[in-house]
């Protein structure tokens, strides 16, 4: 009942009750449009500066060799780091990009991939297969909007004659402006890889462009040279000076069995000719046969045993062997047949009789660390028990896997060299805080990179004080606030002092009479506030409106957060209650009878 | 003997305003249940201050005994004023007492209608509209009743105070100089109008005027003041109560005898 008496009461002085309700709404207003000014500016700032994940690229400052695997570890250990992909060589990226309308323009291409804030944050979908994203500048350059197919086309001189490859992506989206300030294009990795194949000479069989494979040559540990008569000292000298090889040895016919994986025939005198270091090629192996043309010597290439697995073609158990190389000129002293070609495209692997294991089968190289499966068929020869072996060619090409990554390629039944590795890459840590740390990890690692370091420093100084700023404006203001408003509800309490004690002496209770005021100054403050928060919504829009020529989509200069906006009504109404029951107390305090006839 | 609703004894109140302080002093007083008292004197004897401790909004400074016979949480019994809590005494207050302002004492936010039934909305009390409708038709307000209070003359807004105070049959009326601010005439009309309704209603009334040709004659006791200078800073003010023309004993007088 006293909540509606308190209602009634208002109505009834409705012009007195306008003036409070205007008042605590001139009140309230500008600290709104204050409050919304600092966290519409500051988050727009932020939202510019801060959040821009531009402000969170690290980017190497020289090319260098990053392996398939450096990624993989900073992915796997460095939980700060957002988004890392590799990059390919500077030269490579450039290609030129052609729209339906026929406007050409050179772009460079960036690789991206799932979670890459640099699309993320500025308004793209990460492209699918078959689909590009271009920077603002790109589209601009191209006039060409998201949902086309554009063309993009590379160039490479083979024999000083010029070659094209080409290529169609559809654009998902373009990037916001601030994005990047290059004309570029952001593609899957596969594309930029494909590119720089292409540029390199390669074949790259996906998207049906011409050129060589990049097949594994064969590399030797050193050969064995068998002769009928003990080879001369100026020979052996030969040997070593300019074929590739460096060390030379003679052996016994036991230390030879156990490098050839067979005895070799009596009468023959052995000497390994090796390399020091690194493995030599065919050309070694071509230049001691040459040195040694018309002497009726033998020579056979030698590769350090592989340690290798082999299993059925359909999985099972895999057992362990160690491969050496057979040359087709072992048979000569006394060495196995070598493999003839059969149907199968597979490559041949002899192996001791004691291997359950006959046709194809699965061989998998380990050594190194690197690995390597290829479909084999296995032919059962006199071989001592757990070896195998391949032909001299195979086997020099798997030893190659001592250096480089391999894979087996099934429509051309050849071993290709594998992608060594990366030129550079695009880094994103998860916050603007953690890529100075991110950058002292690169460094201890001897990688040097950029990053936007002094930037970042000015965007959090200028932040801070912007807030201070803002919080000491904010301070004022609503100290003066809650005192106006304060004084507003008591005043008006004193007015109805008499009414108050009319209520009391009509037998009210102390805390009814207290309520009193209480729902008044709920019901006035709540008013004032819906007229301050249409007057903030009205300025907001004129704000947003003046500098709309300066915004970019959603955001405003002037806006609040609903937990700012629950903080401001339970503020107002926590200070709306204090100041009518102190007022209200303060008009009870007395006895009724004293306070009515106090006139 | 009817039923006694007040029962004062030697109650004291003294308040200090400017180092100059007033005493009243009230040795014996006794209401009865449907008594009409009329308390009578010059400005400044402490009239309203004993309204007010009737009406149990002023504490007395000094008590031997004070008790007020009403129903408070279901129970009818003569209470000890020294015993209630504040929120007691406005629930006493609430239903059974009816208060009659000088200047009506209306809420200017409410109508007359609202107005006069504020006092039964708040004691609850049940509405007999037939009642209602003899009090208003009686007192002249039947065509007041949408007005505020604003609007109506004195004499109205006097008379809508009457209603209010009499609407949920309290047990006590106290009206303090309710004819003040009329004129003669129509004084005697709410005079006249009060004493019949609430003898109708089987309320005490009492009564402050500071005229005594109102009252004389019709009253079935009257509270007159004795006042003592003692020093130029204190003024002791004694009641004296008299039944028509017998002065009642004061209690030390009958101590003493």
């Amino acid at each position: 009942m006293i909540v509606r008496l308190a209602f009634r009461d208002l109505l009834h002085d409705w012009l007195l009750s306008t003036c409070l309700v205007l008042a605590i709404a001139s009140i309230i207003a500008p600290l709104l449009i204050l409050f919304g000014l600092k966290s519409g500016v500051i988050g727009v700032m932020r939202g510019r500066l801060v959040e821009d994940p531009a402000n969170r690229e690290i980017r190497p400052a020289v090319s260098r060799r990053f392996p398939r695997s450096w990624f993989e570890q900073v992915r796997g250990e460095h939980p700060e780091v957002a988004f890392v992909i590799p990059m390919t060589r500077q030269i490579s990226t450039s290609v030129t990009a052609v729209a339906p309308g026929g406007k050409r323009t050179p772009l460079s291409l960036m690789a991206t991939g799932a979670d890459d804030p640099l699309l993320t944050e500025n308004g793209a979908a990460v492209p699918g297969k078959g689909a590009c994203v271009l920077t603002d500048g790109a589209a601009a350059a191209l006039a060409i909007d998201p949902g086309t197919d554009l063309r993009f086309e590379v160039t490479r001189i083979v024999h000083g004659q010029p070659e094209k490859a080409r290529l169609s992506l559809r654009v998902g989206a373009v990037l916001n402006a601030r994005a990047s300030g290059l004309k570029a294009a952001y593609v899957p990795l596969e594309v930029l890889e494909a590119v720089e194949d292409f540029r390199d000479g390669r074949a790259v069989p996906a998207f049906d462009w011409p050129g060589r494979l990049p097949e594994a040559y064969p590399v030797y540990d050193g050969v064995l040279v068998l002769t009928r008569e003990p080879l001369a000292k100026l020979e052996q000298i030969r040997l070593i000076s300019g074929t590739g090889f460096s060390d030379l040895k003679t052996l016994s016919a036991a230390e030879a069995e156990e490098l050839l994986n067979f005895p070799p025939a009596p009468g023959w005198h052995i000497c390994r000719v090796a390399v020091k270091k690194r493995p030599a090629g065919e050309e070694s192996v071509r230049a001691v046969r040459h040195k040694l043309r018309g002497t009726g010597a033998v020579v056979l290439p030698w590769i350090r045993p592989l340690a290798v697995k082999l299993s059925g073609a359909g999985g099972g158990t895999s057992i362990p062997l160690r491969l050496f190389a057979l040359d087709p000129q072992a048979a000569r002293v006394g060495g196995p047949e070598e493999l003839l070609p059969t149907s199968s495209r597979e490559p041949h692997i002899a192996c001791s009789d004691d291997i359950p294991l006959q046709g194809a089968s699965l061989l998998t190289v380990t050594v190194d660390g690197r690995s390597l499966s290829l479909p084999v068929s296995v032919f059962g020869k006199a071989l001592s028990p757990g070896t195998a072996m391949a032909a001299t060619g195979l086997a020099g090409r798997l030893n190659l896997l001592r250096q480089r990554d391999l894979a087996w390629d099934q429509p051309s039944a050849t071993l290709l060299l594998s992608r060594r590795g990366y030129a550079g890459f695009r880094m994103y840590t998860r916050t603007i805080d953690q890529v100075e740390k991110m950058e002292q990890v690169l460094a201890r690692q001897g990688i040097t990179v950029h990053t936007k370091k002094q930037r970042i420093a000015e965007v959090r100084r200028l932040d801070r004080y912007l807030g201070l700023i803002f919080w000491l404006i904010a301070t004022v203001g609503v100290i003066g606030g809650v005192s106006a408003l304060t004084a507003s509800l008591y005043a008006s309490v004193e007015r109805k002092k008499k009414e108050l004690n009319m209520l009391r002496l009509l037998g009210f209770l102390k805390r009814e009479i207290v309520l009193f005021p209480v729902c008044q100054g709920l019901i006035l403050s709540g008013t004032g506030l819906a007229v301050a928060g249409m007057v903030f919504i009205l300025v907001s829009r004129v704000i947003d409106r003046l500098f709309s020529s300066h915004l970019r989509g959603a955001e405003s200069l002037c806006t609040l957060h609903a937990n700012q906006v629950v903080i401001l009504v339970a503020g107002l109404a926590v200070s709306s209650v204090c100041s009518a029951v102190l007022a209200a107390l303060q008009a009870v305090r007395l006895d009724p009878a004293e306070a009515l006839r106090d006139e | 003997m009817t039923e006694v609703i007040y029962r004062l004894r030697e109650v004291g109140k003294e308040r200090s305003k400017g180092g100059v302080s007033f005493v009243l002093n009230v040795p014996e007083l006794t209401v009865h249940r449907g008594e009409f008292i009329a308390v009578v004197g010059a400005s400044g004897c402490g009239k309203s201050t004993l309204l007010d401790m009737l009406a149990l909004v002023l504490a007395p400074t000094s008590l031997s005994s004070f008790t007020i016979r009403a129903r408070l949480g279901g129970e009818r019994k003569a209470w000890k004023r020294e015993e209630l809590s504040d929120n007691d005494l406005a629930r006493i207050r609430r239903s059974a007492i009816g208060y009659v302002l000088q200047h009506g004492g209306l809420l200017p936010f409410l109508s007359v209608r609202d107005n006069i039934l504020l006092t039964a909305a708040i004691s609850g009390a049940t509405l007999d509209e037939d009642r209602f409708g003899h009090l208003v038709a009686r007192l002249g307000l039947g065509d007041q009743m949408g007005k505020k209070p604003q609007h109506l003359s004195g004499g109205q807004r006097q008379r809508a105070a009457v209603a209010r105070a009499l609407v949920h049959r309290p047990v006590i009326i106290l009206a303090d100089e309710p004819t003040a601010a009329v004129d003669h005439p129509t004084a005697l009309e709410i005079r006249d109008e009060l004493r019949e309704l609430a003898s109708q209603a089987g309320s005490a009334v009492v009564m402050v005027t500071h005229d005594r040709s109102l009252v004389a004659g019709i009253a079935d006791a009257e509270v007159h003041f004795s006042l003592q200078r003692l020093s130029p800073a204190r003024t002791v003010s004694t009641t004296i109560v008299w039944r028509g023309d017998t002065r009642v004993r004061q209690p030390q007088a009958r101590t003493s005898a």
